[in-house]
C-alpha cells in the first residue's frame, strides 16, 4: 500500500516537473528523424529566421498601437475633461500583454536554440522531447497574440461606443 | 643598477598588458552571459544575418501612424483616430498565423510517419 502511494507521489512530481507528455517514438520515426537530420536543421533555421523577422515587424506594430495611438487618445480624452477608466484600462492590459508577448517569445527562441543544438542523428528521442516543449512554447506566442487581437478588438469596440456618444 | 631597473620595468610593463587583457576577455565573457541570459539576444535587430537593411528600413517606413495628443474630441476626430488605428491592425492580422502550429508539425519538418491500423 505504502509502496503504491509513493509511486503515484513520484508519477505525480514527474508529470507536474514535466508537463510537455514525452511521447516514445516508433523505430520507424526515429530513422526518419535521423536520415533526414540535416534538412530538419536547416529547416528549423529558416524558421528561427522568419520568426525574428515576424517577432521585430509584430514588435513594432504592438507598440505603434500602444503609444502613438492608445497613450495619445487617452491623453487627449483627459485633456477634454473626457477621460474614460474603460479606453485607460484597455491601454494598460494591452502594455503589459505586449510585454508577456516579449517574454513568450523569448522563453521560445531559447528552447528553439537548444533544439536546433541537439544532435538529431545521434539522439531523435531527445530532439522529439525537446520539439514538443518548443511546440509548447510557440502555442503561448500564438496565444499571446491572440489576447493582444482581442484587446484591439474591445477597444475598437468602445470607441465605436464613444462616437454614437458624442453624436447624442 | 639600472639594468635591474628596466628588466623590472620591463616584467612590469607585460603584467600589465597580460592583466588588462584578462580583465577584457573576463568582462567580455560576462557581457555575453548577460546578453543571451536576459534574452536581447532575441530581441536584438542588429543580430547578424537576422533582419537585412532593407527589411529594417520598410518597419521604419510603416511606423508612420500617429495620432496627436492635442485637441478636441469630436466625432471625426473618432474616426480619424480609428483610420489610423484600423491600418496597424490590418498589418497584424496579415501577420497573425506568424506562430502557427503548423510550421513545427511532423509533416511541415517530414517526420511524419503514417500508422497502420490492423
Amino acid at each position: 500500500m505504502k509502496k503504491a502511494s509513493l509511486l503515484i507521489a513520484i508519477v505525480l512530481v514527474a508529470a507536474a516537473v514535466n508537463p510537455v507528455s514525452a511521447k516514445t517514438l516508433s523505430e520507424e520515426q526515429m530513422g526518419l528523424i535521423s536520415s533526414n537530420c540535416s534538412s530538419i536543421k536547416l529547416q528549423l533555421k529558416r524558421i528561427q529566421k522568419d520568426d525574428a523577422r515576424n517577432r521585430v515587424h509584430l514588435g513594432a506594430q504592438y507598440e505603434s498601437i500602444a503609444t502613438n495611438l492608445m497613450m495619445n487618445l487617452n491623453l487627449r480624452l483627459v485633456k477634454n475633461g473626457m477621460a474614460s477608466a474603460e479606453l485607460a484600462e484597455q491601454q494598460t492590459t494591452f502594455m503589459s500583454e505586449r510585454d508577456r508577448f516579449k517574454d513568450d517569445y523569448i522563453g521560445y527562441s531559447q528552447e528553439l536554440e537548444t533544439l536546433i543544438s541537439v544532435d538529431c542523428k545521434n539522439e531523435p528521442q531527445k530532439f522529439y522531447n525537446q520539439l514538443n516543449t518548443v511546440r509548447k512554447k510557440r502555442k503561448d506566442v500564438d496565444s499571446s497574440m491572440k489576447r493582444l487581437s482581442n484587446i484591439v478588438k474591445e477597444h475598437r469596440q468602445s470607441l465605436e461606443s464613444l462616437k454614437e456618444g458624442l453624436k447624442k | 643598477m639600472n639594468e635591474d631597473k628596466q628588466i623590472k620595468g620591463g616584467r612590469n610593463l607585460i603584467l600589465l598588458g597580460l592583466s588588462a587583457t584578462v580583465i577584457a576577455i573576463i568582462s567580455t565573457a560576462a557581457s555575453l552571459q548577460i546578453y543571451r541570459s536576459t534574452g536581447d539576444i532575441y530581441l536584438d535587430r542588429s543580430r547578424p544575418g537576422y533582419i537585412s537593411e532593407g527589411e529594417k528600413h520598410n518597419e521604419e517606413d510603416n511606423q508612420k501612424e500617429n495620432f496627436s495628443n492635442e485637441g478636441e474630441i469630436s466625432e471625426s476626430v473618432i474616426d480619424e483616430y480609428l483610420s489610423e488605428f484600423d491600418k496597424v491592425v490590418d498589418r497584424i492580422e496579415k501577420a497573425s498565423d506568424s506562430f502557427s502550429s503548423e510550421a513545427l508539425g511532423d509533416d511541415s519538418l517530414d517526420i511524419s510517419v503514417e500508422e497502420n491500423e490492423d
